[in-house]
């Protein structure tokens, strides 16, 4: 154990308040109450995901001889918002297929929920669909060699109130200058590798 | 049904904060220096992992990062009531106040590297997924926040 380790023993071990029976009554906070400038910062991070999709859909078009998949979840369109109901709706991000390709978009997602997107060289597993994470790990797990998985998130802090539905911006990737890393805790176990577009960019302009 | 599948996940949940509320409290209090912070940053992020329920795919990884974004957001406002906390520093132990306040001394990214690190048992590459940051990122933020903080701590004890 380091002499910081040590140090930091104290916190480690001493009792903190006990707020469950806060927590049980407490009615969360949309995510914008927590600062305009999580606000701000998120408008860039959204742009970058909006466009993230776009291009990776493009670029993992199979160029021929892929028949299209039994789909099992159906190619969707992106879902239409239901403004009415909710004061602040976001419309999930939309990854465009093609053929060979299974999609799924979550629905319109109230602010302070996340949305996500998915495009696949197989049909989406429905267990995912019901699971509502925001990887398919199912649909991974059966991935054959060469298939792959595209998925996009938007998590609450990206929303950007004023943007509403979904605001979006044309921005091109190169996945050659992508962090590719194998599966970490999060993902399901496999040989497989994860190319990560987009993430690394918030905060830059 | 609705109601069994609502039991358990609260149960889940609960079990999760028996487990992880103690370090993650102390966690962002060290980061935030501020009681009323970690209290309601803390309390927002199990509330949150409550509502989302089964949509949330590693809930204690979810929880401490939304904790800490939650207090950095908080952090960022100007409030006029905000102080230094120093009853918390009366009921630690003093090499446990030494250090917390040798923390305040680290920047911002230094000091969540660190208290995620020591106090949250987290690795590099978690502490990026925690962070929003990268691995590399954080480790420089580690290396030079320990190194500052040693130098901070062997000051006060000289």
């Amino acid at each position: 154990m380091s002499d910081l380790d040590e140090r930091f023993r104290e916190l480690r071990e001493k009792p903190a308040p006990d707020q469950w029976q806060d927590i049980q009554r407490r009615d969360p906070q949309p995510a914008q109450a927590h600062g305009r400038s999580r606000l701000l910062a998120a408008g860039v991070a959204l742009f970058v995901a909006a466009a993230a999709f776009v291009i990776l859909a493009r670029a993992f078009v199979p160029s021929t001889g892929t028949t299209a998949p039994a789909d099992q979840t159906s190619s969707t369109s992106p879902p239409s918002p239901t403004l009415s109901e909710a004061p602040v709706v976001f419309l999930a991000p939309y990854l465009n297929g093609g053929t060979g390709w299974s999609t799924y978009s979550s629905p319109p997602a109230k602010e302070g929920d996340p949305s996500y997107a998915w495009a696949s060289t197989i049909p989406i597993v429905q267990a995912d669909v019901q699971y509502g994470a925001a990887i398919p790990p199912s649909t991974i797990e059966h991935l054959p060699a060469n298939g792959i998985v595209v998925t996009v998130e938007v998590v609450p802090s990206e929303y950007q109130s004023s943007s509403v539905p979904f605001p979006y911006a044309e921005r091109s990737y190169d996945l050659g200058s992508a962090t590719v890393r194998g599966p970490e805790a999060e993902e399901p176990e496999g040989n497989y590798s994860v190319y990560i577009s987009g993430l690394p960019l918030r905060g830059r302009t | 049904m609705n109601d069994l599948r609502g039991r358990v996940i609260e149960s889940e949940i609960e079990r999760l904060y028996r487990d992880h509320s103690g370090r993650l409290w102390w966690a962002v209090l060290a980061f935030a220096h501020d009681r009323e912070v970690a209290n309601d940053a803390v309390a927002e992020a199990f509330a949150q992992a409550l509502r989302r329920g089964l949509a949330i795919r590693d809930p204690a990884r979810w929880v401490w990062r939304a904790a800490f974004r939650i207090a950095a957001g908080e952090l960022k406002q100007p409030r006029s009531d905000r102080y230094t906390d120093n009853q918390l520093v009366y009921e630690m132990s003093e090499p446990a106040s030494d250090l917390i306040e040798a923390l305040r001394k680290l920047s911002p990214k230094q000091r969540a590297a660190v208290v995620l690190h020591h106090v949250g048992g987290y690795s590099a590459a978690e502490i990026a997924s925690i962070l929003g940051s990268t691995r590399a990122a954080v480790k420089v933020h580690l290396s030079q926040g320990r190194k500052r903080l040693r130098m901070v701590l062997e000051e006060d004890d000289e």
